[in-house]
């Protein structure tokens, strides 16, 4: 039996690595390929030219766009950290008397669709000056992250022991700055997954980022600008997409234990 | 996400004791329901208000009660994207938990480079849904794109996947699971890794093949992760969007437009302000009254196994917590 499924399972596995890998370096060979060429037939290997990362860095904007996520997914880590770590920590070390309506008030802010949420603040953000703003979008992006965090940071405080903070709260210690010098440092994993997380999903986000920004767009929805040139600057759109995901690329071959565990922690039984 | 109510349940379990002058439980979650009301009451409360006028983003503002919820249920328009995103979730959902499955039991049977695989197969999740759509765009281009030209080096006939109404929306589907069935991959990789050992050794020394420990060990015992995952996947395509926008823009004609889609061009395109919310507002009831339905399942199937009590149904819940 072994010996006979092995091959089998290396066909699956070499297969998914090749569907995996192929769209990957496609956006490469796209960003790359002599645009004038790109109209030939397909080419796999060929000597690449970088102009179009260039025109599209540096003539179009896109490092605007670049800033602009890096400060609203900075901005959004921030806030969720700083609401949700208290939250899951008192719901794990006390018994929080609404703790069942919380809980579904949470999962319900993740299951609205994201317009529900994002048309209205179109309006309201005009008035209160945050459209088109890292701000208002961080704001608007607790909805989804908030859950995310709360999830993510009980399942990390429930590894440590409870006598640990019980020692603190003896010698005199609130449970807040237990929190602060007793819980924290030992769940700096816990913080960083939290963090690396949100991170990649506000990076990628469209649906919101597309309704409450225009003149400051984010990464994705620069990179969406491109699709109109699909008829014709191929290597542009190639270029954007792949400067659009190297930051991530790099998450996942350095943080690749904490996405799992990140991902996994959300849905540990 | 069912799960956050269980691992908040099983944390209650071991409370601080609490003195008198310790900090009050509410100045921890105080920030947390104060962020949560300005952004799920303060946008919906003004979705459901803004439902109850006419209004075109400009000058037209007039009270029209339940007129907007009679011309949405009635209308064609919104529940023809209702049953598209519907059977793009099931579609997408299939293909990520068959190929998710598949790919988690081969790489279990592997001794080595599993890290590596890992990193790889979570690549396609790092990706923007808008790069990801504009890119197969892109490749399975019917006249320059990559894939029909491969197609037809096999003798295949190359048809334009997207521009085509009846092929558009499974083809969508498909790009939702080369993007999504990492996470398929990787939490049924974990369930497979934490099962119990001693059913299959049993199993294997009465001398069960693969294919019957898969079908009365495996895949029972990891049902339940099956489920959650299953739910949080279905959760994330009833939102479908980026993927309809970056690809196709809703077409050809109409063959792809995801209620979000509707909702978006109904208010941006077509300035009709009230008429989007209460598409919006409907369909949320939707998505919660599926919700509560799929939980209330799942509670009555989770108290039949717990009345059937003993064996691999009580051996997977241990295993997975």
């Amino acid at each position: 039996m072994q010996s006979r499924s092995k091959p089998f399972i290396y066909l699956v596995v070499l297969l998914a690595i090749v569907m995996t890998l192929f769209p990957l370096y496609w956006i490469f060979v796209l960003a790359t390929r002599d645009p004038v060429q790109a109209f030939g037939t397909p080419k796999f290997l060929f000597v690449p030219q970088f102009d179009a990362f260039g025109q599209v860095w540096t003539d179009q904007g896109f490092v605007h766009a670049v800033i602009m996520s890096v400060f609203t997914t900075a901005i959004t880590i921030l806030i969720a950290l700083a609401v949700a770590t208290p939250a899951a920590y008192i719901m794990v070390r006390r018994h929080v008397r609404r703790r069942q309506p919380l809980i579904v008030w949470l999962l319900v802010a993740y299951l609205v669709p994201d317009f529900v949420v994002a048309i209205p603040f179109y309006n309201i953000f005009q008035y209160i000056h945050l459209y088109d703003t890292a701000i208002g979008l961080a704001l608007v992006y607790q909805v989804f992250m908030t859950p995310f965090a709360v999830t993510i940071m009980i399942a990390f405080f429930r590894d440590i022991p409870p006598e640990v903070g019980e020692a603190a709260l003896i010698d005199g210690c609130t449970s807040a700055s237990a929190l602060w010098r007793v819980y924290l440092p030992l769940t700096r994993a816990g913080v960083a997954t939290v963090a690396i997380l949100i991170g990649i999903n506000v990076w990628n986000e469209v649906t919101i980022a597309l309704a409450l920004t225009s003149d400051h767009p984010t990464v994705p929805i620069a990179v969406a600008a491109y699709k109109g040139f699909a008829a014709l600057k191929w290597n542009q759109l190639g270029a954007a997409s792949f400067l659009s995901i190297v930051p991530m690329i790099a998450f996942a071959l350095f943080a690749q234990r904490h996405i799992v565990r990140g991902l996994t922690a959300g849905m540990s039984r | 996400m069912t799960t956050l109510a269980e691992t908040a349940v099983l944390a209650a379990e071991r409370p601080h004791p609490s003195s008198q002058s310790d900090t009050p439980t509410w100045r921890f979650t105080a920030p947390l329901v104060a962020v949560l009301a300005a952004t799920t009451v303060v946008p919906i409360g003004y979705a459901v208000y803004l439902s109850f006028f006419d209004w075109n983003w400009g000058s037209r503002f007039r009270f029209v009660g339940l007129h907007n919820y009679a011309v949405t249920l009635t209308n064609a328009e919104f529940w023809g994207p209702i049953g598209r995103t519907a059977s793009f979730t099931a579609m997408a959902l299939a293909i990520e938990l068959v190929a998710g499955l598949a790919l988690a039991l081969a790489v279990d049977r592997l001794t080595r480079g599993i890290g590596w695989l890992r990193t790889l197969f979570i690549l396609p999740l790092m990706m923007s849904g808008i790069v990801v759509s504009i890119v197969w765009k892109v490749m399975l281009d019917p006249t320059l794109g990559v894939v029909p030209w491969f197609l037809q080096h096999l003798g295949l006939s190359a048809v334009n996947l997207l521009g085509n109404p009846s092929t558009a929306l499974p083809t969508l589907a498909f790009l939702d699971a080369w993007w999504q069935s990492g996470f398929v991959f990787i939490i049924l990789y974990a369930g497979i890794q934490s099962l119990p050992k001693e059913p299959f050794e049993a199993a294997e020394v009465d001398g069960a093949g693969y294919w019957s420990r898969f079908r009365y060990l495996t895949l029972p015992l990891l049902l339940p992760l099956i489920a959650v995952v299953a739910a949080v996947r279905a959760v994330d395509c009833f939102k479908l969007f980026d993927l309809v926008f970056g690809a196709t823009n809703g077409g050809p004609g109409t063959a792809t437009q995801s209620l979000q889609m509707l909702a978006y061009r109904t208010a941006f395109k077509g300035h009709q302000m009230s008429a989007s919310m209460t598409m919006l507002v409907v369909y949320t009831l939707f998505v919660m009254i599926a919700v509560t339905v799929a939980l209330g399942l799942r509670r009555v199937a989770g108290r039949r196994a717990g009345a059937g009590g003993a064996g691999p149904q009580s051996g997977a819940s241990a295993g997975e917590a």
